[in-house]
C-alpha cells in the first residue's frame, strides 16, 4: 500500500460476517487485475507481445475474496484459464504473470505454455496445481489432492496437513464435463475436504449455460445430491460473496466434507482477446456491465469507511502505473533459449550427475531410502507365474514405502479381476489398497493430485481399452514435467492389462502400447515373463517418471512365462533388453506376448537366430538392437499390436538410418493386421502372429 | 536296480482350495529333470505347477486329468536309476547349424504377388555387401553368392574374408606382409588387364649407335639448360614417329569399335624400388621436339623421385613405354598392357653385342650397342601386321637418327 492510501483510510467498521477479509488487499488486487487485463488486451495484444489473452473482468472480485481463504499450509487450488485474479490474491507477483503471458523466462513455464495455464509449487502454503488447457480436467486432480490430505493427516499422522483442503475453480461450462461429474462422485462418496467453486457467467465461450445443465443452475439441479453441501449467490456483491465464501470454507474445514459454491458473475469481455461477443445481445451486455463488481466494491468500501472514492481513484492510478512499470521491466527480459526446448520431457540429471528434481510432486523430494536393489537374480525354488510375481512385488514395495497406494476397479476386496492384487487389501488395509468408482478419468485424475501431494499412486486400468476415458488425464500427466519446465511432475505407475487371452475381442485384448510411447513423457514397460515383471515393476515404483506397466493377460499365467521368483532386491533398469538366444543369421526383436512364440519358432526352424526381448519400449535398448543387426545384417520385428505405425515401425526407421550400411536384407515386421482383436479363438489365431507364421518369416528372411 | 520317488504336492501348496489335474506335461516313459514342471493343476484361483522332485523316468501316473489332487495323494512315480530312453530324448541343438527343413505340416500360404525382392537380380548388392567390398577392397566377381538367386550376401563376403584370413595364417614358417594400397591397386590392375586383353608380343632389336653419338654430342648443352638428356627421350621420339605411322596402336578398344586418339600422351613406367611402380604421363608428345620431350621427362622424373606427382600426372595416357632394361633385363614378355590402351612398348638392356653387318657386300662381325625392343599388343584390336610395321618403323627411326 502506498503511504498516500494509508493516510486516507478512515476507521474501518468491520461487519460480523466478513471478519476475515482484507478489503484493502481486495481493492488493490482487483485494480491490479483490471490494470493487467487492460494493458494486455488493449496494448500488448496489439503489439503482439501477448498472443493468447484472457481477461477476467467480472470474475475478479469474487476470486480475490476466494483466494484469501487459502490459509492452510497444504491447501491446493486448481483452476482454469480465467483464474489469474485468484492467483494475484494468493500473492503471486505481477512480474511472474506478465513473464508468463509475454512468454519470457520465468513465468510459469519459461514460455512453453500459454500464460494463463498457471502452476505454483509451494510446500509452505497454498500451492497451485498445474492447470490443464482442457476444461474439466482440473477437478479430479483436486479430488486426489483432498484424498491425499486425509491420508497424510489420518494414516501418516503428519500434522502439516491438518486443516488442508483442495479448491477447484470451474466455469458454468465445465459442469457438463466428465471430470466434473467424476470429481463430484469422488468427493461425495469418499467425503473429501473439497471446495467446488463454480463461477457462472452464463456462457461457455458463446454457448449459454442452459446447454450445460437444465435451466442453467447447477446448484438447483444438485439439490438432492447426497454428500455435498451447496451454496449459491451473487458474486458481484462484496458482502454477499464474502459471506458465502466464508461459510463454504468453514464448512469444509471443520466437517471435512465437500461443498459446492456457485456465484453468478458477469463476463465483461470476450472469452479471449479474439472474441467479439457477437452472440450476446445489446441488452445482455448492458445487463452485464450493470453488474460489474468493481464499482460495487468501490461503493461498498466507501460506505464502510474503509476507502474513500478519491482514495480509490488514486489507488487505481498508482496500480495502473505500477503494473505498467513491471511490464516495462519484463519487456526487457529474455525469452528462453531455443536450445533448451527438449529438456525436461523426463527426469534429468544435472551437471553433477544428481537428479534435477522437480519442485513439487512425487516421493523423491523427501529423499526416501529404499531397501537395497540389485540386477542380480537370487532365485527361489520352484516357479512363480507373473500374477504371483507382480503381487509379491507390490506387497514388498507397499510394506517398505508408506507413500504408495494401490487402487482401481475391483482392486480391493476382490483382489483384481486378474487376481493380481489378491490379499493386498487384507494385509495393508483399505486406506492403501482400495476400490474406486467406475471412472477411469477419476482414477487417473486423482492419481495426479496424489502424486503432486507427495504420494506414489499405483492405479490400475482394468483393461487397456478402458484407458480411453482416462486419456486426457494420462496425456496431461505425461506432459506435465515438460510444460511446467520441471516445476511439477506426477510420477505414478499405471498398471494396464491387455493382450490376447484364450479368446480375444476388441475391448479386452487390445495392446496399443505404442500410443504411450508416442505420448510425451511416459515410460512403457511390457514384460514377457515373471522374472522381468518383478525387476521392471520394482524399478518403476522407485523411479521419478510416470510409467505404463503392461500386464499381458495370457502371459500372466502362461507356462513359458513362469520363472523362479528373483528376489525382493531384483530390479531391471528401463532401456535394457534381454538377449534370449544368440545367433548370427538374423535378429528377431519382440516383446510382451509374442516373445515365447518367437522362441518356439526359432526352435522349430533350427535357424541360428538372435532373439532380443526389448522389455521396455520407452526407453528402449537401441544399442543392443543395433549391435545385433550390425552383426547379422537381417532383422525381423514381431509384435502383437497393429502393424501400421506400431512400435516396430519406429525400430525399422531407426535401423534404416543407423544400421543402413550393415543391412543385408529388408527389415521385416510381423504383426496383427490393422483390425480389432477378434473374439472367436480361431479368428484370433489367424489374425495375430503365431509360431508357424513367425517360423515362415524366419525362413524367408534367412534365405534372401 | 531302481529307486522310486513319489510325486506329491508340497505342504499347503494348494492353499486350502481344491486342485484338479488339468494336464500331464510328460507321459509314462519320458525322462524328466529335477524341478521340471510335469503336472498342471487348476485351482479356484489360478493354475499351479507340480515339478519333478528328482531326475529320472516317469514310471507311473496315479491321478488322471480331471481328478482331484490332494496333499496326501501320490500323484505319480519317478524311477531315478533307470537307463536313459533314447527314443524320447529331446535335446535341442541350438549351436551353430545350417537351417533345417521346415515341418511338412506348415500351412502353405498363398505366395503374394511378386515384389522386387521375390526374384532379386543376382547382381544386387545390399548396403552391407557394398560396405564390406569397399572396406576390404574386394572384387565381388571373385566371391560366390549363396543368397536367393545366387545373390552375394554379407555372409558370403565375411566367409570369404575368413577363408583368406585362415589360408594366410596356415603356414607357420612364412612372413606375412600386408598389402599396401599401391600393391593392391597394381594387383587389381594387372589382373584386370590380363583378363581383358589377349596379350601377344613381337621382339625386334635396335642399333643405338647413332643416338648414342647424338647424345654424347648434345648432352652437355642440354644440361646447361637444366635438361637431362636420356635414352628414353629418344625412344619417345621414335615412338611418336612410329605411332604416326601406325596410329591404331595409339587407341582404345571399345566393344563395337576402336577409338584412335589424335593426341599422344605417353606414359613412362617408373620403378619405385620395392614400393612398386608408377606411370607418369607426358602429355601431347605429338608436337614435341626431342628437347621438349627431354625437358618434360626431366620434370616428371624429379616429381616421381620426390613423390610429388599429382593425379593428373598419371592420368590420360594413350600409350606406354616400359624401360625395363634399365635394371638389367634383356627382354620382358609379355609386358602387361596399361588399360585401357591397346599396346605397350618395352625397351631392354643396352648391351654391346657382336652383330653381323654387310659392308660393301662383305659380311663382317661388328660390335654395336644393341637393345631388344618389344611391342605387346591387345590382339583384339591389333594384329602382327600393325605390330611389326610399328616396330620396323621404330627401329628405322632410331638407327637412322639425324641430328
Amino acid at each position: 500500500m502506498s503511504p498516500l492510501s494509508i493516510n486516507l483510510i478512515m476507521h474501518a467498521q468491520k461487519t460480523q460476517t466478513i471478519s476475515h477479509v482484507d478489503w484493502l488487499h481486495t481493492a488493490k488486487t482487483l485494480l491490479t487485475s483490471r490494470a493487467l487485463d487492460d494493458l494486455e488486451e488493449y496494448d500488448l495484444v496489439k503489439q503482439k507481445k501477448v498472443l493468447y489473452q484472457f481477461s477476467a473482468r467480472g470474475h475478479d472480485m469474487a476470486q480475490i475474496l476466494l483466494g484469501q481463504i487459502l490459509t492452510a499450509q497444504k491447501d491446493a487450488v486448481s483452476g482454469y484459464y480465467r483464474s489469474r485474479p485468484l492467483l494475484l490474491s494468493m500473492g503471486i507477483e505481477v512480474e511472474q504473470c506478465l513473464q508468463a503471458s509475454m512468454m519470457r523466462q520465468g513465468g510459469f513455464s519459461d514460455g512453453r505454455d500459454i500464460g494463463v495455464v498457471f502452476n505454483q509449487p509451494n510446500h509452505d502454503g497454498a500451492c497451485v496445481l498445474p492447470m490443464s488447457g482442457g476444461v474439466g480436467a482440473q477437478y479430479t486432480p483436486i479430488a486426489g489432492w483432498a484424498q491425499a490430505v486425509e491420508y497424510h493427516r489420518n494414516h501418516l499422522n503428519n500434522s502439516d496437513w491438518n486443516d488442508a483442503i483442495g479448491l477447484v475453480l470451474g466455469g458454468d461450462g465445465s459442469v457438463a464435463t466428465n471430470g466434473f461429474w467424476s470429481a463430484l462422485t469422488l468427493a461425495s462418496t469418499l467425503s473429501l475436504p473439497m471446495f467446488f467453486y463454480i463461477e457462472d457467467n452464463g456462457y461457455g465461450i458463446s454457448v449459454p449455460s442452459s446447454f450445460q445443465t437444465p435451466g442453467g443452475n447447477i446448484v438447483s439441479n444438485l439439490e438432492s445430491f447426497k454428500g455435498i453441501k451447496l451454496f449459491s449467490g451473487d458474486g458481484t456483491q462484496p458482502q454477499v460473496a464474502a459471506d458465502l465464501i466464508q461459510q463454504a470454507n468453514d464448512y469444509i474445514r471443520t466437517e471435512r466434507k465437500p461443498a459446492l459454491l456457485r456465484l453468478t458473475v458477469p463476463r465483461l469481455n470476450g472469452h479471449s482477446a479474439q472474441d467479439t461477443q457477437s452472440y450476446k445481445s445489446e441488452e445482455r451486455i448492458k445487463f452485464e456491465q450493470q453488474h460489474d463488481p468493481l464499482p460495487k466494491l468501490k461503493a461498498f468500501l466507501h460506505r464502510q469507511n474503509i476507502l474513500t472514492a478519491d482514495a480509490w481513484d488514486k489507488l487505481a492510478q498508482e496500480t495502473k502505473d505500477a503494473v505498467y512499470h513491471v511490464y516495462q521491466k519484463v519487456d526487457q527480459q529474455a525469452h528462453a533459449d531455443p536450445k533448451t526446448i527438449t529438456r525436461h520431457a523426463f527426469s534429468e540429471q544435472d551437471e553433477h550427475g544428481n537428479e534435477a528434481l522437480q519442485q513439487q510432486g512425487g516421493i523423491h523430494l523427501n529423499k526416501p531410502t529404499f531397501p537395497p536393489s540389485s540386477e542380480e537374480v537370487v532365485a527361489e525354488s520352484g516357479r512363480a507365474n507373473m500374477v504371483t510375481a507382480i503381487r509379491r512385488t507390490l506387497d514388498y514395495e507397499l510394506t517398505h514405502n508408506d507413500k504408495m497406494l494401490v487402487f482401481g476397479e475391483d482392486v480391493g476386496a476382490k483382489g483384481g479381476v486378474h487376481a493380481v492384487t489378491l490379499g493386498l487389501q487384507d494385509k495393508h488395509g483399505d486406506q492403501r489398497v482400495f476400490d474406486t468408482s467406475l471412472s477411469e478419468e477419476g482414477i487417473i485424475g486423482r492419481s495426479v493430485g496424489m502424486a503432486l501431494a507427495g504420494l506414489l499412486p499405483v492405479p490400475e486400468i482394468q483393461f487397456r481399452k478402458y484407458a480411453d476415458p482416462a486419456e486426457e488425464q494420462l496425456n496431461d500427466t505425461g506432459t506435465m514435467r515438460w510444460r511446467t519446465n520441471n516445476r511439477f511432475a506426477a510420477p505414478m505407475v499405471v498398471r494396464m492389462a491387455g493382450g490376447y487371452f484364450g479368446c480375444g475381442d476388441p475391448w479386452h485384448s487390445q495392446c496399443a502400447e505404442v500410443k504411450w510411447v508416442h505420448a510425451i513423457g511416459w515410460q512403457v514397460a511390457m514384460p514377457s515373463n515373471a522374472e522381468d515383471a518383478v525387476g521392471l515393476l520394482r524399478y518403476a515404483l522407485r523411479d521419478n517418471n510416470p510409467t505404463i506397466f503392461f500386464e499381458h493377460r495370457k502371459m500372466l499365467d502362461h507356462s513359458w512365462a513362469r520363472r523362479p521368483y528373483p528376489g525382493d532386491q531384483y530390479m531391471i533398469p528401463f532401456g535394457k533388453a534381454k538377449t534370449i538366444t544368440e545367433g548370427d543369421r538374423l535378429t528377431i526383436v519382440s516383446w510382451g506376448g509374442m516373445v515365447h512364440m518367437c522362441q518356439d519358432a526359432i526352435d522349430q526352424t533350427g535357424v541360428n537366430a538372435e532373439l532380443i526381448d526389448l522389455r521396455t519400449l520407452r526407453p528402449w535398448d537401441k544399442q543392443a538392437v543395433l549391435d545385433s543387426v550390425k552383426k547379422t545384417g537381417r532383422c525381423l520385428i514381431v509384435h502383437e499390436d497393429n502393424i501400421s505405425a506400431g512400435f516396430g515401425a519406429e525400430i525399422a526407421a531407426v535401423l534404416a538410418k543407423e544400421a543402413f550400411f550393415y543391412l543385408d536384407a529388408p527389415i521385416e515386421r510381423l504383426a496383427t493386421a490393422d483390425i480389432g482383436n477378434p473374439h472367436d479363438p480361431q479368428l484370433m489365431a489367424a489374425a495375430l502372429p503365431n509360431t508357424d507364421t513367425i517360423a515362415e518369416k524366419i525362413i524367408e528372411l534367412d534365405k534372401i | 536296480m531302481s529307486k522310486t520317488v513319489d510325486i506329491t504336492l508340497e505342504d499347503a501348496q494348494t492353499e486350502g482350495t481344491t486342485a484338479t489335474v488339468a494336464e500331464w506335461l510328460k507321459k509314462v516313459g519320458d525322462r524328466v529333470r529335477k524341478d521340471e514342471p510335469i503336472i498342471e493343476l487348476e485351482t479356484d484361483k489360478v493354475m499351479m505347477e507340480v515339478t519333478a522332485p528328482a531326475e529320472g523316468i516317469l514310471t507311473a501316473i496315479h491321478v488322471e486329468v480331471g481328478e482331484t489332487a490332494s496333499e496326501n495323494k501320490i500323484l505319480g512315480t519317478i524311477d531315478t536309476e533307470a537307463g536313459s530312453n533314447p527314443s524320447n530324448e529331446v535335446v535341442k541343438d541350438l549351436t551353430k547349424s545350417a537351417p533345417k527343413e521346415t515341418k511338412t505340416d506348415l500351412p502353405q500360404k498363398n505366395t503374394p504377388a511378386a515384389g522386387p525382392l521375390d526374384h532379386p537380380p543376382s547382381k544386387f548388392k545390399s548396403p552391407a555387401v557394398r560396405r564390406l567390398l569397399l572396406q576390404h577392397n574386394l572384387n565381388p566377381d571373385h566371391i560366390p553368392g549363396t543368397g536367393k538367386n545366387n545373390r552375394l550376401t554379407s555372409r558370403d563376403v565375411k566367409a570369404f574374408l575368413d577363408q583368406t584370413e585362415s589360408d594366410r595364417t596356415q603356414s607357420g614358417d612364412s612372413q606375412f606382409i600386408k598389402h599396401t594400397h599401391m600393391r593392391r591397386k597394381i594387383a587389381e590392375h594387372m589382373q584386370h588387364s590380363v583378363q581383358t586383353a589377349p596379350h601377344v608380343t613381337a621382339v625386334f632389336d635396335v642399333d643405338l649407335s647413332r643416338i648414342m653419338a647424338h647424345r654424347t654430342q648434345h648432352k652437355k648443352s642440354y644440361e646447361q639448360r637444366g635438361i637431362k638428356l636420356t635414352f628414353t627421350a629418344y625412344f619417345i621420339a621414335a615412338a611418336v614417329s612410329a605411332l604416326r605411322h601406325q596410329p591404331k596402336i595409339n587407341a582404345r578398344f571399345h566393344e563395337d569399335g576402336l577409338e584412335v586418339f589424335n593426341h599422344m600422351n605417353i606414359g613412362i613406367g617408373t620403378a619405385l624400388g620395392d614400393d612398386g611402380l608408377i606411370v607418369p604421363v607426358l602429355k601431347h608428345c605429338e608436337n614435341k621436339t626431342l628437347e621438349h620431350i627431354a625437358q618434360g621427362l626431366t620434370e616428371m622424373t624429379d616429381k616421381a623421385r620426390t613423390g610429388s606427382l599429382q593425379q593428373s600426372d598419371v592420368q590420360g595416357g594413350t600409350f606406354t613405354i616400359s624401360n625395363h632394361g634399365v635394371s638389367g633385363s634383356l627382354v620382358a614378355t609379355p609386358i602387361i598392357i596399361n588399360q585401357p590402351q591397346v599396346a605397350i612398348l618395352g625397351l631392354g638392356k643396352i648391351e654391346k653385342r657382336p652383330v653381323v653387318k654387310t659392308i660393301d657386300g662383305e659380311d663382317a662381325l661388328v660390335i654395336k650397342p644393341m637393345c631388344y625392343v618389344s611391342l605387346t599388343i591387345d590382339h583384339r584390336a591389333l594384329d602382327a601386321y600393325h605390330t611389326n610395321d610399328f616396330l620396323s618403323h621404330f627401329k628405322d627411326f632410331i638407327e637412322n637418327w639425324e641430328a
